[in-house]
């Protein structure tokens, strides 16, 4: 299971490593990132993908983990 | 909870929020296609603060401060202030200098050429045009593995301080306020003819800024995401809000008369089409390094994020400095130095670009 960690990265950056991640992984594929607009920008990739998502969130940390597309 | 103005929904009402404060600002007083524009603002406020002597671009702007204390009000009442520093700072200053030559050499900000567009200059096709060249470029590199580094989690007051700094400003706005046919007061600069004297009253520049800053915050509204998610992504939920901007302030500037379509002797703006095209090309690039576009800076500033801040001071810096280096363009056209030094920071940029790898980790 892939992880990724972009916590405190620019954007684009989080969405990029979750995106090169999710190419070369089927899934379930884990990001953790810090900042919301970065939360939101992967939840909106993985959505267009309709890749069933799971979020925690744990103080300012949040993890999300990517399953793999549902047909 | 569900931030509304990250839907796609919300994040055209954003956009609609902001192209018609821009155009409202306008009417009220704000120089003609300059409702909004940081680095305009930028540079008035660096001229007030004595950093250049170019007489007609001279004011403690309030949008500035109410920009990013609007977008600290938001991150406090969302939980989303979170004080972080450390990635890169000197750098960042750097990109910050080099990006507002270039804002100059055009004469705006990304989002004054877009206001620009609304008002009906022509000019600002040719800089959208390099905008999104120079977002392409950037974009090609961070898809190589360009990276400022992670910032780490720093103490709140840390993260505090920018939003100090622009109280601290503020503050000497209101308690030196600009006088009757004085080009200064005590402490501050302002402009008493040009682009610099053009000025919402106080009260409508600061409340309708704190309403930008905070919808920003909430909506991560950036010009240079807008761009590149597509670019990258084929990812149009920024592109939208950008519509909604053009479309608001078009809108507005036609219902306001403030809508006159053309080339030539549009209002603080020239017709050189490579230089416009070369000056937000600069913009795009050394932004897309960054992290996101003036306007987005401050609002990031605003929410505790301290390289974003150093980011802004660089700005300011540059947007002194190219009146002092007589870098920038002016509505007769480019400044003395303005091609060599617009130049110099597009291949500092690109130096940049090249050596931001991640560092290795040690090998112990």
């Amino acid at each position: 299971m892939a992880a990724i960690d972009a916590r405190g990265l620019s954007c684009p950056q989080p969405l990029m490593m979750a995106q090169a991640a999710l190419a070369k992984d089927s899934g379930p594929v884990v990001i953790i990132v810090d900042s919301e607009s970065a939360v939101e920008s992967v939840l909106r990739v993985l959505a267009r993908e309709k890749r069933e998502v799971a979020v925690t969130r744990s103080g300012q940390e949040t993890t999300i983990t990517a399953g793999p597309k549902s047909k | 909870m569900a931030n509304f103005f990250s839907s796609p929904k919300g994040v055209v009402v954003a956009g609609l929020t902001l192209g018609l404060g821009a155009s409202v600002l306008q009417k009220l007083g704000n120089p003609p296609n300059m409702g909004l524009c940081v680095a305009c603002f930028g540079r008035d406020l660096a001229g007030s603060l004595g950093l250049h002597r170019a007489e007609v671009v001279q004011y403690a702007r309030p949008e500035i401060f109410g920009l990013v204390l609007g977008a600290f009000v938001a991150a406090l009442a969302s939980g989303e202030f979170k004080p972080r520093a450390g990635s890169s700072p000197l750098i960042r200053l750097c990109l910050g200098f080099f990006v507002a030559i270039g804002a100059l050499i055009f004469l705006g900000c990304p989002w004054r050429a877009l206001l620009r567009l609304a008002g009906g200059d022509g000019n600002a096709i040719l800089g959208l045009l390099g905008l999104i060249a120079g977002v392409y470029v950037g974009a090609a590199f961070i898809r190589r593995g360009f990276t400022l580094g992670a910032s780490q989690k720093t103490v709140a007051a840390f993260g505090l301080a920018f939003v100090l700094l622009v109280l601290v400003l503020l503050a000497l706005r209101l308690i030196y306020p600009p006088l009757p046919l004085a080009a200064k007061n005590d402490v501050l600069f302002y402009s008493l003819k040009g682009p610099g004297s053009l000025r919402a009253p106080l009260w409508a520049s600061l409340s309708l800024a704190l309403i930008i800053g905070f919808v920003g915050q909430r909506s991560r509204f950036c010009s240079i995401s807008a761009i590149q998610n597509v670019l990258l992504f084929r990812e149009f939920h920024f592109l939208w809000g950008v519509v909604g901007f053009v479309v608001a302030a078009w809108v507005a500037n036609l219902a306001f008369g403030q809508f006159h379509p053309g080339f030539v002797k549009q209002p603080i703006a020239h017709s050189l089409y490579f230089w416009n095209f070369f000056g937000l090309a600069v913009v795009g690039f050394g932004c897309s390094l960054a992290g996101g576009c003036p306007l987005r800076q401050l609002f990031l500033a605003g929410e505790g994020d301290a390289d974003a801040g150093v980011f802004v001071l660089g700005l300011l810096f540059g947007l002194a400095m190219a009146h002092n280096f007589a870098a920038a363009a002016s509505g007769d056209g480019l400044g003395l130095h303005s091609q060599a030094v617009g130049i110099f920071s597009l291949a500092m940029i690109l130096l940049i670009a090249i050596f931001g790898r991640p560092v290795k980790p040690a090998t112990a």
